[in-house]
């Protein structure tokens, strides 16, 4: 409905990937059906795309092709990846989720998460508190890629994706021929998967002074440990402290460090990304940049549908904050709303535009 | 720092070694080289081809002889490897030459840090491209004498033990992975093997002299004796039907590839568990450059339960994500672990057949350090 008067409107202001000519883009379609391998050589030429097939969301690829229209994946001559890395709020189980999700039957009845009813599609439902969530894990991340990495904060970009998770952008020359595996490395670093406790054990076993001299996880780790126990953690102290359940401890410690992505986005090399910018077709909000990580409110800054009333009628709907006011909860109603309200409801199969 | 000749005897791939020789008045043509083949250096580059390729290690006895013979022993080797044509041969020869610099280096450590410091550098920049830059620095109790770009770093570690050398179990600072000497001597090895592997094969010998050619057809006749062929799979799952992670292991297997640690692990227990015997799984495995039958042997029972008791079982799904493994598709569906994919997908030719393919019961997990 109102993606034709979005994108007329954006036109001109589309964030465009870089070297767009050696990308592949893909579009959802609003018939659900997805067109893949498409190739544009200017940015005009993919505006153009967009205004005429006005798609239901819009992608393109992380790596770089010598061929990216060709629809045989092992003949588009992979050239080299973005870094992208993907945190679904989700994942990060906010205590939210189990509050607003639900479960909606076709009988029109509604159920709460635990109760997992047979055969009924879930709602996935966006709030604050979500936000904050993934907010905060983009912070453990950019500290990881800066401080560990070495990642300059300028080849970094942030974005809020549109629905309930934030995608960091790395865009640094030195890392774009990683394959799979050193991605995969990166990941397993970024999430503590395979750390071995003796490792971070080794790193304590030292004075206080000693402790001063950390970096990497071990000082995060130490850090935790320091403000848990109020004490420099070194592994005498602990031991005394924790009656000898250092171990525990420091698992517990690298379970509030680690930083939760998915891990497929960031391996996956012929993987097509949201481009920001465009809508999501979850929501119908955009993929909004955050240029502020810590100030940026993309509840309000990525509506991009206009205010215009729409005229809708609602099964169900929760309390729901979006672009700066709160909207319901709605149960078994018509009524009018913005037009961004209307479609973010609509997107997520819970309203219907009454003309 | 450049490499002096004490050294380039040991760098002898390097094109520095080459114009030693011809400074101290060696020519390195063909008819040259064949003129002097009852020189001793002939007979020990045609020992250190045989041994490199069959035994997977040279000879210390080289490391007694003046720095321009043992290049040029190398430079005999070289060429009969080169002339069998074989791949696997080469890459046999180019692992074997990178550990035994390796081994040298080790030697450098022993007795003078600072020296090896200075060679290590120098190594890793004119041969590598990478810069290992020296440090000190004290991090808690380590002390890190070097460090590597973590780009360079995760380039040299990826077919090694990720309990070690994964980056999650390294200090990386500002892009930076901190390493003690010894771990920046054992990084270097599959570097220097690649190195080794691709000055070997860009050797061009059209028509190789006859005792060249003599020595390499011995030595190719050898080689094909000792490795089987391809394994052809003995149970009655055929290749098509494993899920994609396996096929793309294999696939690389057979390319060549020196497999990470966790994929040796990951098509082992499959394939144990699959109901493939012992023996075929170790033959699968001796596709591998640095393929050591009784390595090999020893873990692949171990998985099997042949030792110690317990069977392993395939590692689920979410772990070889995490480890890079998975490649999953569309014909995964939903499943938790690989071996489920035999369940979900009907056998192909013969129908209904799945004799062999059922997973049996829960079992203990190893982590694949152990493999």
């Amino acid at each position: 409905m109102s993606y034709r008067e979005y994108y007329y409107r954006a036109a001109s202001s589309m964030w465009i990937p870089r070297r767009l000519e050696a990308r592949e883009v893909g579009f959802l379609t609003f018939d659900g059906g997805h067109r893949r391998h498409l190739r544009f050589s200017s940015p005009g030429e993919l505006i153009a795309e967009i205004l005429r097939e006005i798609p239901w969301g819009v992608f393109y690829s992380v790596s770089l092709y010598e061929d990216p229209g060709n629809p045989e994946m092992e003949r588009k001559g992979w050239m080299g990846a973005d870094l992208v890395f993907d945190i679904d709020v989700k994942d990060l189980h906010p205590a939210c989720i189990e509050e607003h999700d639900f479960y909606i039957c076709n009988d029109g009845s509604v159920h709460r998460l635990a109760e997992r009813p047979m055969g009924c599609r879930r709602v996935d439902w966006v709030c604050p508190m979500c936000v904050e969530a993934g907010r905060k894990e983009v912070l453990k991340l950019l500290d990881v890629l800066q401080r560990d990495m070495g990642i300059r904060p300028d080849a970094i970009s942030v974005y809020f994706s549109g629905h309930r998770g934030f995608h960091v952008h790395v865009e640094d020359e030195n890392l774009m021929d990683m394959g799979r595996e050193a991605r995969a490395q990166i990941v397993d670093y970024l999430m503590l998967n395979s750390y071995n406790i003796e490792f971070l054990e080794g790193f304590l076993r030292t004075t206080e002074d000693g402790l001063e001299t950390l970096a990497g996880w071990p000082w995060r780790i130490a850090e935790v440990l320091r403000q848990r126990y109020g004490v420099p953690p070194t592994l005498r102290a602990l031991e005394a402290l924790t009656k000898g359940e250092v171990e525990t401890a420091i698992s517990s410690a690298v379970r509030d460090v680690a930083v939760h992505v998915d891990p497929q986005v960031t391996m996956d090399l012929s993987r097509i990304f949201r481009m920001p910018t465009s809508l999501n077709e979850k929501t119908g909000m955009m993929k909004q940049r955050c240029a502020d990580v810590v100030a940026c409110d993309p509840l309000k800054d990525a509506v991009a549908i206009g205010d215009y009333p729409v005229k809708v009628e609602i099964s169900y709907a929760p309390k729901l904050q979006i672009g700066g006011y709160i909207y319901g909860p709605y149960k078994r109603t018509a009524l009018k709303l913005p037009a961004f309200v209307a479609a973010f409801l609509v997107s997520k199969g819970v309203a219907k535009v009454i003309k | 720092m450049s490499f002096g000749a004490e050294e380039l005897g040991d760098l002898p791939f390097i094109q520095e070694a080459g114009e030693l020789l011809i400074r101290k008045g060696y020519g390195l043509s063909m008819d040259e080289l064949v003129e002097n083949w009852s020189e001793p250096f002939v007979a020990a580059g045609v020992k250190r081809a045989r041994d490199a390729v069959m035994e997977g290690h040279v000879d210390g006895s080289l490391n007694g002889m003046a720095p321009e013979q043992r290049i040029l022993s190398f430079v005999v080797a070289a060429l009969v490897v080169r002339a069998t044509g074989n791949q696997y041969a080469i890459k046999r020869f180019a692992l074997a030459e990178a550990k035994r610099l390796e081994e040298r280096v080790f030697q450098r450590i022993r007795s003078n840090r600072y020296d090896a410091a200075v060679l290590l550098s120098a190594i890793y920049s004119r041969i590598l491209g990478m810069s290992l830059e020296r440090v000190d620095r004290t991090i808690g109790p380590e002390r890190f004498e070097v460090d590597l770009g973590l780009r360079d770093y995760l380039s040299l570690s990826s077919s090694l033990d990720a309990s070690k050398w994964g980056i999650v179990n390294r200090v990386v600072v500002g892009g930076r992975v901190y390493m003690k000497l010894e771990d920046a001597a054992r990084l270097l090895r599959s570097g220097i093997a690649d190195r080794i592997e691709r000055r070997v094969s860009s050797m061009e010998i059209p028509s190789p002299p006859a005792p060249i050619a003599e020595a390499a057809a011995k030595l190719s006749e050898e080689v094909v004796k000792t490795r089987p062929p391809p394994a052809a799979a003995a149970v009655s799952v055929s290749r098509e039907q494993y899920p994609p992670c396996i096929r793309s292991i294999l696939k690389r297997l057979e390319a060549g590839e020196n497999l990470p640690h966790s994929a040796r692990f990951l098509l082992a227990t499959f394939m144990v568990n699959i109901g493939m015997p012992t023996d075929d799984v170790i033959a699968l495995f001796s596709r591998s450059p640095d393929f050591n039958e009784r390595v090999t042997r020893y873990q692949v029972e171990h998985i099997a339960g042949l030792r110690g008791g317990k069977r392993y079982s395939v590692p689920a799904c979410p772990k070889l994500v995490a480890q890079g493994l998975c490649a999953r598709d569309d014909t995964c569906d939903d499943i938790r672990n690989p071996i489920s994919y035999l369940r979900r997908r009907p056998a192909g030719a013969g129908g209904g057949g799945n004799g062999g393919t059922r997973p049996g019961r829960r079992r203990d997990r190893i982590s694949e350090d152990e493999l």
